[in-house]
Order: structure tokens, then sequence, then C-alpha cells
């Protein structure tokens, strides 16, 4: 049978090919949102900081930017940048964007940035489906390839704009796994170097590549413990465990942690213990006595034990780092809220309430645990593989938000594969007439008779390390089982069900398209850099004074001012007002923040001295009081005192700040530790001349003291159209030595009271 | 007569005085007496001072040369304080492990104040929930802060562990406050009775574990619980700890409203859903094909359908209460 003069197979491939396409540009065009409602414009925090770098690795070049300072973040520290990021990100971006210049299309860097994560999620799409069709068959790869074009768990972190290191780890993470599993499949060397060199390329891009390192081995070891050691698996985890490792340390973030910390210690203890085995069944096949037998397996046992041991030994010496704090906290998790609170301050590290798998995975969650029931149906070596990762995966989502786009690909693909098993046996007309199964046209038919071949092989490569004696015996009950099967075969009888089921699925396909778009188009793509309201009449109001008080700071000062302010703005502010920051979102150092933290909940002499200290010439809050933008500074302000508290526990107390009964307020019943505080200043500082009289918060719906908020050391210097942000500019010292208090008083007309006097 | 006389007005006079002197001590007990009944106090009672309204009063009032922690608690039973409850023996476990220490025992002291005999000590301190607990930290003597106030003790930030509490008070007193948790024998032993229980009955029927064990069906199960834990937000339930009904006016409510909480009950529904759905799938793929009869065959797949669809759609419904601008929604 031909159409358009090619044969089925072609055909097949063709149609592939076409559909596969098409997943990617819907993949591609579903995260264009944003671009279309607002502008092509860097996203939220983070990928501030990755699109500055990126802009600096452009006009410097890559040795520059290995050894680039950055004294203008931090300061008075300075960070050591080339040291301290992983440069997988800007390295790519700054590729395109040269491969592109080369060939005369003259892009701008930022473009490129802001549709790198989307571009990479096409990709995603193309790694779905090959890990699903090795795994199961192509079928189930193209459904694969549409659920994670669309799933908004991974959209969330991948639309256009938000250029962060997950936009493009998510690709490599699937595609490591799946040249794992084919490098599983196939015990080649070839495929584990490739794996190195993926798992290489997600090290240099993204700190969750210790899920990476952990899972492999996770794989190797149960393997092992279900007795299905082979050559292939040595050679798999041999070529990749070693060339990863040695790849991986290239890096300067990651240096020598492969070998001296406790998260990597799991890899290289399953890599000495697949040596062990491997030497002990090549022995084995020498000597055959039972007793030799035992001698091996007991040494085994207790070379893993010993291993262990060591391991503990080594770490509690202090010659291997126990895990980290980030990674510490997903196993005790309340270890992070006690002592370190600036890692549980973050939103997406809170733990995750069963609403939010269902809005980023909708029909996906419970089709997840079918298709991991599937798995154990089957139970080959890559099936065991998605069943570990779907319950780790499953975990780490459960105790952070952020993780769960590490899950969402396993749900993709599990999901995948029983949906596709599902068409299988609905959609197979021919099943009726047993004779028809053997024919060749028909695809169904050829996939399964491609995967029957695989079993067949793996059986036979299983079979042949036990020794020819165990062969022949292997080989008669694979065939027997076949026959079995082909007695069991599924079959449909009436065409009705058949239109149900069909019918049923394509409907709930289609409410998940719906699903996702919506999800995407209202949760999704906003910048969060430029907020959009409804106004009364429907048309929508834009509102940009985030990016208007940035370019305030980025005009009107001057270019070695330093700013101060929480540390959730620093990138911001380096980005876009290219202003020296004390504090940003790196918090690689505790201390200082919570210095920052102590200046903005103490009083005005305390804050004035800190701010002289560290050269502050202006201080910038976020205000919502007036809009209702609850993510305002006075709702991050607990966190600032906790944090704070945690360094300055006798000058900052958390329990000031709450009233006798327990309450967080601004109203007339704050605290006189709040009311005094210069975030509280700064915040409600002229708020009730706007209103005139007491001015309403909207956040908090509270209405603010009537008495006149009086400001000596900072002064008002520029407050946006919404009043979001507010910058106060910090007074220098008096002309005439006065202490700024008396100054103000002096400029009020008062004259100065003995009581002052008497004080100094 | 006279010379008697004069004894007489002598020996009252002399009676008046002590009496005066004895009054003098009763209103302002000098620190020697105060710390000598502290202690005298603290070593028959394994290291706690039960204090009443005029206890507390004469050893809070200055000078003090010692540290005093003071748990203002609630044990009646009418009362119903459960945190009180809980804390009392961590209080106890404290102050008997400062007994026994070996440190200079005058340094600090621990005291508790139930309610029954300290009514007034809570209205005077305006105190309106138990337990509380203040530091009062010495006022004369080498080790003296300039501090007047009582520091307070943040249950709701620190807990109520004994380890949490010593280390408090190590940070005020300035030495370590020792905590020796007492070796319960008795649980070391029905450990080690039930491990070797456990391991007997393993040896008994240890072919039928080891089958068990080597059983793909028992690792299914096991995932299969663990991931619809896990996707149904057990970790939230585990590190915030809801409430596991939430009752109303009399009226049980099992869903929590908002988009990023929820109850214990809720969460084991959300589960079952997904298992329902899930099993129905498995059913559909596995089970009602290889029904011969095409009637069975039918009902079976009329039957899995109906369910899946009706247990989906409820799963809308409930994600339409936690998220109401939710556009979406099957059926109901």
């Amino acid at each position: 049978m031909k159409v358009l003069g090619l044969d089925t197979q072609n055909l097949s491939a063709l149609l592939k090919v076409v559909i596969l396409g098409l997943i990617a540009a819907v993949a591609l065009a579903s995260r264009l949102f944003s671009i279309i409602r607002f502008e092509s414009v860097i996203h939220e925090f983070d990928p501030w900081f990755n699109y500055r770098t990126t802009r600096f690795l452009v006009a410097n070049g890559f040795y520059e930017f290995w050894n680039w300072f950055d004294e203008r973040s931090w300061y008075p520290l300075g960070r050591v940048v080339g040291g301290t990021v992983y440069p997988g990100l800007m390295v790519t971006s700054a590729t395109i964007y040269n491969i592109l210049r080369t060939l005369n299309f003259t892009v701008d860097i930022r473009n490129i940035c802001v549709l790198l994560a989307p571009l990479f999620s096409a990709f995603t799409s193309v790694a779905a489906y090959l890990l699903t069709s090795e795994i199961k068959d192509s079928s189930a790869g193209l459904l694969a390839a549409a659920f994670i074009g669309v799933a908004p768990g991974y959209i969330s972190r991948s639309v256009a704009g938000s250029y962060d290191n997950e936009g493009i780890a998510i690709f490599l993470l699937l595609f490591t796994f799946y040249l794992w599993i084919k490098a599983l499949k196939e015990g080649s060397a070839y495929w584990g170097a490739l794996t190195a060199l993926f798992y290489f390329y997600m090290v240099a891009a993204w700190g969750g590549y210790v899920f990476i390192i952990n899972l492999i081995p996770l794989h190797a070891f149960t393997l092992i413990l279900m007795g299905r050691f082979s050559s292939r698996l040595y050679v798999a985890y041999s070529s990749f465990y070693i060339l990863g490792t040695l790849m991986s340390m290239q890096i300067p973030f990651v240096g020598f942690q492969p070998t001296r910390t406790s998260e990597h210690m799991a890899a290289l203890g399953i890599f000495g213990l697949i040596q062990i085995i491997a030497f002990v069944e090549f022995a084995r096949s020498y000597i055959s006595s039972n007793q030799a037998q035992i001698l091996f397996k007991s040494f085994v046992v207790l070379s893993f034990v010993g291993m262990l041991s060591g391991l503990v030994l080594l770490t509690l010496g202090g010659y291997i780092a126990p895990w980290t704090g980030r990674f510490y906290s997903l196993w005790d998790t309340g270890y992070a809220k006690k002592f370190i609170p600036i890692i549980a301050s973050v939103s997406e590290h809170q733990p995750t309430a069963w609403p939010s798998f269902f809005f980023d995975l909708e029909m996906l969650i419970f089709l997840f645990p079918a298709g991991i029931y599937l798995c154990f149906k089957e139970l080959r070596d890559d099936h065991v593989f998605l069943i570990l990762y779907g319950i780790t995966a499953s975990y780490f989502a459960g105790v952070m938000v952020r993780l769960m786009l590490a899950l969402t690909p396993v749900v993709c693909v599990t999901s995948a594969i029983a949906i596709s098993r599902l068409f299988d046996i609905y959609l197979k007309l021919d099943d009726t007439d047993k004779d028809n199964t053997s024919a060749k046209n028909n695809k169904p038919a050829i996939e399964k008779s491609n995967t029957s071949a695989k079993s067949n092989k793996s059986a036979i490569e299983k079979s042949s390390r036990k020794g020819d004696a165990s062969r022949s015996t292997s080989s008669s009950t694979s065939k027997s089982s076949e026959k079995k099967k082909k007695s069991e075969q599924f079959r449909i009888l009436g065409f009705d069900t058949r239109i149900l089921v069909i019918t049923n699925f394509f409907f709930f396909l289609v409410i998940f398209t719906w699903h996702c778009t919506w999800v995407t188009s209202n949760a999704y793509s906003s910048p969060s850099i430029v907020l959009a309201s409804r106004q009364a009449d429907g048309s929508q109001y834009i509102i940009d004074d985030f990016r208007e008080a940035y370019y305030w700071l980025r005009k009107n000062t001057d270019y070695s001012s330093k700013v101060m302010s929480w540390w959730d703005y620093g990138y911001q502010i380096a980005g876009m007002a290219d202003r020296a920051v004390l504090v940003d979102n790196n918090t690689w150092n505790n201390t200082h923040i919570a210095t920052v933290g102590k200046a903005m909940s103490s009083s005005e002499d305390v804050a004035y001295q800190i701010m002289r200290r560290h050269d502050v010439d202006y201080v910038l809050i976020i205000f919502g009081g007036l809009l209702g933008y609850s993510g305002d500074d006075i709702n991050k302000f607990l966190w600032m005192i906790r944090i704070a508290e945690g360094v300055y526990p006798n000058e900052v107390r958390e329990v000031n700040f709450f009233t006798p009964r327990g309450e967080y307020r601004v109203d007339d019943e704050a605290t006189p530790t709040m009311r005094n505080s210069i975030m509280y200043k700064m915040s409600y500082y002229n708020y009730n001349e706007l209103f005139g009289g007491q001015g309403q918060d909207r956040v908090r719906g509270a209405r603010i003291p009537a008495d006149k908020i009086k400001l000596d050391t900072l002064e008002e210097a520029y407050t946006t159209e919404n009043w979001i942000v507010r910058i106060y500019k910090v007074k220098n010292l008096d002309n005439i030595g006065r202490s700024l208090e008396q100054a103000g008083a002096f400029e009020l007309g008062k004259k100065k009271r003995k009581r002052v006097k008497r004080a100094n | 007569m006279a010379t008697r006389q004069a004894i007489v007005s002598l020996f009252i006079f002399l009676v008046f005085n002590i009496f005066l002197l004895a009054v003098c001590h009763a209103a302002k007990p000098s620190l020697e007496t105060k710390v000598s009944a502290l202690n005298q106090f603290s070593t028959n009672n394994n290291g706690v001072v039960e204090l009443d309204s005029d206890l507390y009063d004469e050893f809070v009032a200055k000078p003090r040369n010692y540290s005093m922690i003071i748990l203002l608690t609630a044990m009646e039973p009418q009362i119903n304080c459960l945190p009180c409850k809980e804390f009392d023996p961590e209080f106890r476990l404290v102050a008997k492990s400062w007994q026994w220490s070996g440190n200079d025992l005058s340094r600090l002291y621990f005291g508790s104040l139930d309610f029954k005999k300290g009514r007034e000590v809570y209205a005077k301190l305006h105190l309106n929930n138990a337990p509380t607990m203040f530091y009062f930290s010495p006022t004369t003597g080498p080790y003296a802060k300039e501090v007047s106030e009582p520091d307070k003790y943040e249950f709701n930030r620190r807990g109520f562990s004994a380890e949490e509490f010593a280390s408090y008070l190590s940070g005020h007193v300035g030495i370590k406050v020792p905590v020796k948790r007492p070796i319960n024998f008795f649980a070391i032993f029905t450990t080690i009775f039930i491990i070797l229980g456990t391991l007997a009955v393993i040896k008994l029927i240890f072919s039928f574990i080891k089958k068990v064990f080597q059983n793909r069906n028992t690792w299914a199960a096991i995932s299969l619980v663990i991931i619809l834990m896990m996707i149904s937000g057990h970790m939230w339930n585990h590190i915030r700890s809801p409430p596991y009904v939430m009752s109303n006016n009399g009226q049980i409510s099992y869903i929590a409203s908002g988009f990023s909480n929820q109850l214990g009950m809720e969460s084991q529904i959300v589960a079952m859903m997904y298992a329902i759905c899930a099993s129905s799938m498995c059913y559909l793929m596995f089970h009602v094909p290889k029904i011969e009869d095409s009637t069975k065959q039918r009902f079976g797949i009329y039957l899995w359908t109906g369910i899946l669809v009706g247990t989906f759609s409820f799963i809308f419904a409930l994600f339409r209460i936690k998220n109401p601008g939710y556009p979406f929604r099957l059926f109901i």
C-alpha cells in the first residue's frame, strides 16, 4: 500500500517527524503569552542576574567572565561571579548569540535570553519523545512529548522571559536520563560517555544535577539488589561515572565537591560496589563450588558494609562534608525553619498542598500512578528507573513547591505510557481476528513485535551470564511465557465500548489542553516586574512602578551610589538600575543579610549608624498599601526580623513586633518597636497626607495612625506612580555637627529643648 | 512590786521587740534567708520550688543574687491546659538535671506556680494564657545584670522540649544547663523483646516473607501508596500539621478554604479519589479486556468508565472549591 509515493513505514516515520515538529512548535508558542501581553522583557528576580552576567559574557568574552569579580554587589564584600555561578545558561545563550552573529542575524542578546527557555522546552518535548519511545514505543513517545510541551508544572519555570537555569536544565535532565537508559540497554561505553557529556552540561547549568548523580546510582543499586547485575550495567555505569565526575569537576563552582561532599558519595560508593561485583562475577565463572559462591556473596556484602562504615567515619572525621543545609532540609523538613530561616523564607521552598499538584498536572496526576503500576507489570530495567524516579520526585515535589519541576517529566512519561497502552487496546481493530496479529502492516503490531524482540534479547543477554547450562532453560521459559501471553491476548469485543472509551479519553485530553492553556495564560505568564490589572471598563491597566523606580535610580543618582534594599530586589537593582547593592538574591552571606534586616527593623538612630557604616546612599522599599499589592516589604518584614534575630538576638526581638495578643499590626495598636522601625516609617511616610486624613492600607486592611511620621535621617527621594516603590536618600552628617534629630527639630522651627541637650 | 512590774514590762517589751523583729523579717526577709529557703524548697522537691502568690512576690523581689526561672502553669484538670501538661515533665526534668549537674546550685532556681495557688499573680501580670515562663536575672552579686525586666520564654518559637529550654537557660545564666533524660529501662527491654520476637517470627515464616519480599505486587503496592500520599499533599500535612477536620459552630468541614491550605482529612479524600481514578484506568487496561463474555465485558467497561468520569468530575468540583476562579468542570 502506498500513499503519496511512500510505503507505510516511511509514511509513519514522516508522520512522526511532522507531529513531533508540531508539538515542539506548540510547546514554544504556548510560552509566548507574556511577550504578547506585555513585551519581550526579563522576568522576576534571578533571571535579571543571569541576564546581567550574560551581557557581561557577550561583551567581555569568556575569559573575563571566568575571572569576573563583581564589586557592585554585596557591597562592600563583592562577589566572585565566575567561581560562584553555574555558567551553562549564560554560555548557551552567548553561543547562540555568536552563531547568529556569524550568520549575520543581528539579534539583541535580550531577545535570545527571553526566548531561550521556550526554545529549550521544544527540545524537552523531543527528549521526552526519545525517552518514552525507548521505554515503550513511539506513539507513547509522541503523547509524552505533547504532555510535557503543555504541562503547567514545567511551563511555570519556562515561559518566555523566565531566563533561569531550570529553563534549560529540565531538557538536560530528561536527555541525560534518555541517554542513561540507552546506555544501559545497549551496554555500550559510547552511550555511557554521551550520558556523562550531558551530565556535564547539566552540572554546568543547574544545582539540581545532584538529583541525577543520586538517582542513577540508586537505579544501579536497585538493579543489583534485584539480581540484575549485568555487564551492560557495569559498562554503562562505570563509563558514566568516571567521565561524568571528571568533567563535572571542571566547573569551578563544583570543584572538588564530587570527592568531598556527602551528596556525591552514593555515586562513588556504587561505583566501588559495582567494581567488586564485576570482579566476583568474573571469578565466579571460573570457580563454581557452592562454598566459593557463599564466600563471594559474603565478600560483596562485607565490602559494602565496610564502605558504608568508612563513609560514616570519614564524614564524622570531617573529611567529607555532610549534606548542605539546602539538601538536608529536604530530609529533615523542620531543619530549615529552625536553623536557616533564609531558606525557609523563600516562597518556592514551601511544601506543596494538593491543589498545586492538580493545578500543575491536572489529569496526569492520576494517570501517573496508573503508569507506575504499568511499569510494575513489565518491570524491565528501564521501568525500574521510571519507578524510582517517580517515587523520589513525588517526595521532593511534596516537600518543596519548586521541585514540582522535577516531578513533571516523569509524570508526563508515565501518563503517556498509560494512555497509549489504553489506546493500543481500544484502537486495535483487527484484534478480533487472531490471525492478523502477526501481520506487519499495522503500526501497533510492529511496535509490539519490536518490544517483544527487545525483551527476548534482554532475556538472552541475561541468561548469557549464567553460563551455557542455564541458557537453554531460560530461553525456553521465555518462549513459553510468550505463548501464554498470546493466549491471554487483550481484546475488546463490542464496538460501542471502544467508541465510549476512546471518546471519553479524547474528551479528557481536550479538557487537559484547555486547562493547561488557561493556567499558562492566567497564572504563569506574568513577568512580575510589570503588573497588570483591569479597570472598571474592562481595559487593561499596566502597573510599571518597578521599572519606573529603577530607571529613576539609573538616571538620577551617582554611578557609585549604594542602594540598600531587602535581598529580593538586589538582582533587579543591579540589572535595571545598575547601582551597587548591599545584598542580593545570591544569599551567600547570612550575616550581611541579617545586618540589612537589622537596619530595617531598628529605630532611626541605630539604622543610621548601620547605613553610614555601609556607605548607603539610598534605601529602596516596596510598599503595596495603596494598590493592594500583597508581596510588599511590610509583609516580608517578619522574615527580615527573624533573620536579623538569628544573628543579633539581643538587639532585634521578634516578640517586640507583636501586640500582647500576638497579632502583627500596623494600625493604632502597632507596638512602639514596630512604629519606630525605619521600615514602618518609610512605608507610611507622608501616606496620611495622600488621604488628607487617616490613610488606609489596602493590603492589611488597616487604618494608619493619624500622627505624622517624622524622619530625621532619611529624606524621601522618589515615590512611584502607584507608591509601590519608595526610595529614600540617607542624609549626610549635619554641616555644623548637630545630630540629625536636632537639625530636624531646628528646621521645624522648634527651640532646642533642654532635654535634648542633656541627652547629649 | 515595782521591780516585778518593771520586769514584766521589760518582758513585754522584749516580746514586742521580738515580735516586731519577726514582722520585719516577714515583710522583708534578708537575702540569706531567701536563698536558704529556696535551697531548702528546691532540694526537697527535686529542684523545683512550688510557689504560691506570697512566695512568688518574696522570691521575685529585688535584690536577687540568683537567677530564677518561673513557670506559670495551670495543671488543674478542669482547666484542661494540654501544653501545660506537655511541658511540665520537661521543666521538671531540666530542674532535676540541674540539681545533679554539680554546678553551684544557688545560681539558678526553678519555680513553678500553679494557677490554683497564684490567681493574684495571674491577675497582677494580666496573664490570660498558660503556660507562661519568666526568667529573672540576678540584680546583685557577681552575676548581676542590668536588665530589670524579666525575660519571657517564647513557647511559640522554641517549643516544649527540655533541650531547647535548657539551651535557653544556658544562654541566660552563662553556664551550660544540662539535660539528662533518665534511662527508661522498661522501654529498652520492651524494644529488645520486640526485636527478638520479630526476628523469631521472621525465622519461623522466612519462606513466606521471602516470597512476599520478592513479590513485585508488594513493591508495587508500597510504591503506589507512597506516590499517592505524596501527590495528595501528605508532606504538607507533615510539615504544617493542620487539624484533621475543622468544626465550625457544630458543623464539621472537611475542606479548608484557600488554594495553599488543606486539612488532614481533605488530603486523604483526594488520595482516595486519585486511587479510584488510577485503578479504574488499570481495570480498563488489564482486567476488562480479558473477559471473554461480551456482555460482561461491555458491562465492565461501562461501569469503570462511569466510575472514572464520576470521580474525575468530583475532583474537579473539589478543586473549584479550593480555587473559585477555576473555569472548568465536568458534569457537576
